[in-house]
């Protein structure tokens, strides 16, 4: 999960702290960092992932935010 | 835009405050100062031959164009309030984003593995429809063919981003000719 540039991207309930999941009245983003070899093109992923997770959203409009595309240990080699 | 409003809402403030300062010491005769001091009249009797002269069309040509410009100025702030912020992520689809760093990453990833580039430097501007706006600048050496150059970044740029689903709308690729000394590579 990405945690947000500038402000973190988190939800807090109760003393619980959720990274990567800002869950408001209406809205729904999710951050996530893709990671290298990437399994299929960027928008794909984002994409499954909002189609997985908007029916569970209570009706808030998701987004799916990728933050950040890492580069795996063997990538680097 | 929106620091621009607040530089002028800060001097609005400040200047609202000395205001306030000056009244409470004008009006409770603070400092030997009182409002029979001001030089109320010889305002108030300004402003009305200011009204006069409007009202008859016999103002002087500066104070009409002072005033035109002031029109204009005003109805440029105004069209710029009225435009949407400029959004902070690419848009790929309906509800999926992608950080303005990550294309800015990948596009100087794949630039600067472009043999005749030394070094890259990329902006890019996200907007409503999907897609992002890149500018890309590239140095390379002097005396190299630069349009060969620029169609084959432009080539090999492109393809790397429809491979990896990032959306661009307009790609920018400018070549800007350096000393391999100063850029951050000298050899590929």
């Amino acid at each position: 999960m990405g945690r947000g540039r500038y402000v973190e991207a988190a939800t807090y309930e109760g003393s619980e702290k959720v990274s990567g999941v800002v869950v408001g009245p209406e809205d729904l983003e999710i951050h996530i960092v893709a990671s290298y070899p990437l399994p299929r093109p960027i928008p794909e992923i984002a994409e499954s992932i909002r189609e997985r997770v908007a029916p569970r959203a209570g009706g808030r409009r998701t987004r799916v935010v990728v933050e950040d595309l890492e580069v795996g240990e063997d990538e680097r080699l | 835009m929106s620091v621009f409003n607040r530089i002028v809402m800060t001097l609005v403030f400040a200047g609202l405050f000395v205001l306030g300062v000056y009244t409470i010491v004008y009006s409770f005769d603070l400092f030997g100062r009182s409002l029979s001091s001001l030089p109320i009249s010889d305002f108030s009797s300004g402003l009305q031959d200011f009204v006069t002269r409007v009202e008859e069309g016999n103002l002087a040509a500066v104070t009409i164009i002072t005033l035109i410009l002031m029109a204009i100025l005003g109805l440029i702030w105004f069209i710029a309030e009225l435009r949407p912020s400029t959004p902070r992520r690419v848009r790929m689809g309906n509800g999926t984003y992608v950080t303005r760093s990550v294309v800015e990453e990948e596009i100087s990833t794949v630039a600067e593995q472009v043999p005749d580039v030394l070094g890259s430097s990329v902006d890019v501007k996200a907007r409503r429809s999907p897609g992002a706006q890149v500018n890309l600048e590239a140095r390379v050496r002097r005396g190299e063919d630069l349009e060969t150059i620029r169609s084959g970044l432009r080539t090999t740029v492109q393809e790397h981003l429809s491979e990896k689903g990032l959306p661009v709308s307009k790609l920018n690729v400018k070549l800007v000719e350096a000393d391999p000394r100063q850029t951050k590579t000298r050899v590929q």
